[in-house]
């Protein structure tokens, strides 16, 4: 059974705000635990709580070897795990070049010279950062200094990994790159990583594990694809990419509302009041002329549409493969029965 | 925990609770000649305790009264030469701007008593500005040396530089509104009113109650003008009636005044204190050749007013290098005393700022409550109350050994201008982002090393230039000098203090050169060392 980093009912207040409230989570070893959620969730503050740089207003972490009973499990003594973290700002010391940074941080170790001077090469090389070794952060990219923060966190061999925002602040092509850098460094170490992120994109691609914060407490906890998939409210499914809510009564393989067809393709033996959290990719949109659904608005994302449709007061994102014109009427159903 | 090859490194991080609490202990233990002094004025002075003997009858209200009047004025005076000089230099190129208002903090860094020597002698009957005057009326011309007006504008010269710093940073946050104006085509008269002289009244305020406190607790030039405030009862007080607890009495009302007005400037100068940590705005459109001739011309009319008039006059009194060498050579002794108690006050001043702002910003960010802002008492307070609390706490037999030593007036001088260097750093790294720290802990680098290779050389340039002024405003220090100072040799402020009275005005006029040619260097070290943070907190940023 593989060690988790355990919080168990973590709060935290600031300045008579709180911040963080009851937060249970693990984190596993060996897995990538994407923290998601809004700015100003609580994100942030979770990590630095887990890297032992804030104290927890209440509740602890813990070391816990064994999920069933992890109140009995040791607390997470920071201070003695290697610990790699990367800041949403790349937090590089200004003054040192890019081979002291890693140096700097294996100088405790009980490396040698060679070792030492050795991991700090294959690190450089890994992360394409070989031929700026005796550069400064001043005089360098914004994505050149984003893998160096990663690199520094990578170079002591940590067996967690607390990732915040690591690409915050990059756009574009370097975004991309850096991403690519992060993803492969990811699937090479065996740590356990945690990553806080509020791109969606990038929560869906890397995670093992989800943890939907919102407004400081934890929404939803579960794999990628359970929680993708079953979210436990519209916020929590938002958290990881566009969702919509339709409500209305289940009958025949229809849902409908004050009498009007909204949806079709529901499975037949739902019925009763019903409430869906739908993603656009769950529904397709059939032009017809005597169709209750109404196209408002036509969005290019990606090489596909998503189409704002309004249907009896309800509105909906649907992703469709053709753009479709503003005031097209039609049906909308479920593409997979549910 | 699990075990991996990885394992086998072993990266020490421990934390250092300790370096808060030492700081807080510091912070304490600087308020402790203060409490002295206070404990000090709560014992009888003879038949009757100092209070009822001072503040029972007319006198310490008149003293009080004198005194405040005195630095109302001074304090008006140094804040519409304050605002005419940032007006006008508001017309010139930036670097021309940060220039004046540099060379308007100058007379800070020069011992009072240099000012008061070179306006007394200005306008003495026979000095160049009254002989100028007679030459023009073909008369002769008395100046009124010796009243509270001339008192007030000398001290208003000396002190207005702060004026210009708190000033110069609410224009600019004046300019940042400017291109609104522009864009929503403001009527003038509204934006007059509303981007202009609403927003500047707070600023004026706090500009005026700084340098109304520096004023007050100046003696030294208003007794070289014979108007005498609480300052000069104090010493004649302790000095010539021996009565420690009559005089710190005295001082110590003076004391809740000052840090009433600390604590008005603060809070009332809230905005533009916060304004200090935005980035540089957005300058209006520059004016044209003869609005930039126009605030070149007010500009250096100010600043010839506070700079060169004094200067001229001393060096006409003066007359030759040779006095000059003179008087330098009579006073080696005092020089080369002044050099080491300032360099050690320097040292201690950045040590101990450093310390205490670290800790004042620390706090800051968590939003907790910390003992440090309370340091800056020592700075609002009388210096003669400090300094009896030294020599009280130096006359306890635990501390015989420093007794009659140099230690107690270097301590003092640490403890009066720390405040100066921990406001300073506190301004800078309160801002600072905290995640390169943050990650040297994270990534276990040990506290000897984070302070190594992180801390020091972020913060050594920051760190040099406040023990710098903390030792330039030691070396000018004259009030608790003139108490604190060890039998045998004096410091040159004390001794130019002392020549003022015996001494011919040339002699004492070549040494007041000297002290100026003395200090030049290090305030160029220390606007060197101010540019360079600057740029490389504009680096940073």
């Amino acid at each position: 059974m593989s060690n988790a980093l355990t919080c168990l009912d973590v709060g935290f207040a600031y300045g008579g705000r709180s911040v963080l409230r009851g937060v249970r989570m693990a984190a596993a070893a060996g897995r990538v635990t994407v923290l998601v959620g809004p700015s100003g969730t609580g994100k942030t503050t979770l990590l630095w709580i887990l890297a032992g740089l804030l104290r927890p207003t209440t509740g602890r972490v813990v070391l816990a070897a064994d999920a069933t009973s992890p109140d009995a499990a040791p607390p997470f003594e920071s201070g003695r795990a290697r610990i790699g973290m990367v800041f949403q700002t790349p937090a590089l010391w200004d003054h040192l070049t890019v081979r002291r940074h890693l140096d700097l941080v294996l100088a405790g170790s009980n490396l040698g010279q060679t070792e030492r001077r050795r991991r700090v090469d294959r690190l450089l090389d890994q992360m394409g950062l070989a031929s700026l070794a005796e550069r400064r952060p001043g005089r360098m990219s914004g994505g050149e200094r984003q893998r160096l923060a990663i690199a520094r966190a990578l170079v002591g061999g940590p067996e967690w990994l607390l990732l915040d925002e690591p690409l915050a602040h990059l756009d574009g092509p370097t975004r991309a790159d850096v991403f690519d850098l992060l993803r492969g460094a990811l699937a090479e170490t065996r740590a356990g990583v945690v990553l806080a992120t509020h791109n969606t994109d990038e929560a869906v691609r890397l995670a093992d594990d989800v943890v939907v914060l919102l407004d400081g407490s934890v929404a939803q906890v579960g794999q990628t694809e359970q929680v993708y998939r079953r979210p436990v409210s519209l916020a929590a499914a938002r958290a990881l990419g566009p969702a919509s809510e339709i409500s209305g009564e289940a009958r025949g393989g229809v849902l409908a509302r004050d009498g009007t067809v909204i949806l079709k393709g529901l499975a037949p033996e739902r019925s009763g009041p019903q409430r869906l959290i739908l993603r656009p990719e769950d529904l397709e949109f059939r032009p017809d002329p005597a169709g209750a659904a109404r196209v408002a608005r036509c969005e290019r994302v990606g090489g596909a549409y998503h189409l704002g449709v309004e249907v009896a007061g309800a509105s909906v994102w649907v992703r469709h493969a053709e753009g479709c014109p503003v005031g097209t009427t039609g049906h909308l159903a479920l593409v997979r029965r549910g | 925990m699990r075990t991996t090859a990885a394992q086998s490194i072993a990266l020490p991080r421990t934390r250092v609770p300790l370096a808060g609490w030492a700081a807080e202990g510091v912070a304490l233990l600087a308020l402790l000649p203060l409490a002295t002094a206070l404990a000090c004025s709560l014992a009888a002075s003879g038949a009757e305790s100092g209070y009822a003997a001072w503040w029972g009858t007319p006198r310490g209200w008149l003293a009080l009264a004198r005194t405040a009047y005195l630095a109302a004025m001074a304090a008006t005076c140094a804040t519409v030469l304050a605002w005419t000089l940032v007006a006008a230099a508001a017309r010139l190129p930036r670097r021309w701007a940060d220039a004046s208002a540099y060379l308007a903090c100058l007379p800070l860094l020069v011992p009072s008593s240099l000012m008061a020597t070179a306006w007394t002698v200005a306008l003495g009957r026979e000095g160049p500005l009254a002989q100028g005057l007679a030459a023009l009326v073909g008369g002769e011309v008395r100046l009124p040396v010796d009243s509270f007006g001339t008192a007030a504008v000398v001290m208003a010269l000396r002190y207005f530089g702060l004026a210009v710093l708190v000033l110069t940073y609410a224009w600019r946050r004046l300019e940042a509104d400017w291109p609104a104006r522009q864009v929503f085509r403001i009527p003038r008269g509204a934006a007059l009113v509303h981007l202009v002289v609403r927003p500047a009244i707070r600023p004026t305020a706090a500009a005026w109650l700084l340098v109304a406190l520096f004023a007050m607790n100046d003696h030294i030039i208003p007794g070289m003008f014979l108007i005498s405030t609480y300052g000069t009862q104090v010493l004649i007080q302790y000095s010539a009636l021996l009565d420690p607890s009559g005089a710190a009495a005295l001082a110590a009302p003076m004391a809740a005044v000052g840090a009433a007005a600390v604590a008005v400037v603060l809070w009332e100068g809230k905005r533009t204190w916060a304004d200090l940590d935005r980035p540089a705005p957005a300058r209006r459109p520059p004016p044209g050749r003869w609005g930039r001739v126009l605030g070149a011309g007010v500009a250096a009319g100010v600043l010839a007013l506070a700079l060169a008039v004094p200067v001229g006059v001393l060096a006409h009194k003066a007359g030759s290098w040779q006095a000059m060498g003179e008087a330098l050579l009579s006073a080696r002794r005092q020089a080369w005393q002044t050099l080491v108690l300032a360099s050690a006050a320097g040292a201690l001043c950045m040590a101990g700022a450093g310390l205490l702002a670290a800790r004042w910003a620390g706090a800051w960010r968590r939003g907790a409550p910390t003992a440090v802002p309370l340091v800056l008492l020592n700075l609002t307070v009388p210096p003669s109350l400090l300094a009896i609390g030294m020599i009280r706490l130096a006359q306890t037999p635990a501390l015989a050994a420093v007794r009659d030593t140099a230690w107690p007036l270097v301590v003092g001088y640490a403890l009066r201008f720390m405040p100066v260097a921990t406001l300073a750093l506190y301004a800078l790294w309160r801002r600072e982002a905290v995640e390169p720290l943050a990650a040297a802990r994270v990534h276990g680098l040990s506290p000897w090393r984070t302070m190594r290779h992180v801390l020091w050389p972020r913060h050594r340039l920051t760190l040099v230039a406040a023990g710098l002024l903390g030792a330039l405003l030691a070396a000018t220090e004259l009030e608790m000098s003139v108490l604190l100072v060890p039998p045998g040799a004096g410091t040159l402020g004390v001794r130019l203090y002392t020549l003022i009275h015996t001494a011919p005005e040339s002699m004492t006029s070549a040494l007041a050169l000297d002290i100026l040619l003395l200090a030049g260097p290090a305030i160029i070290l220390l606007g060197w060392l101010l540019s360079l943070v600057r740029r490389k907190t504009a680096e940073d940023g």
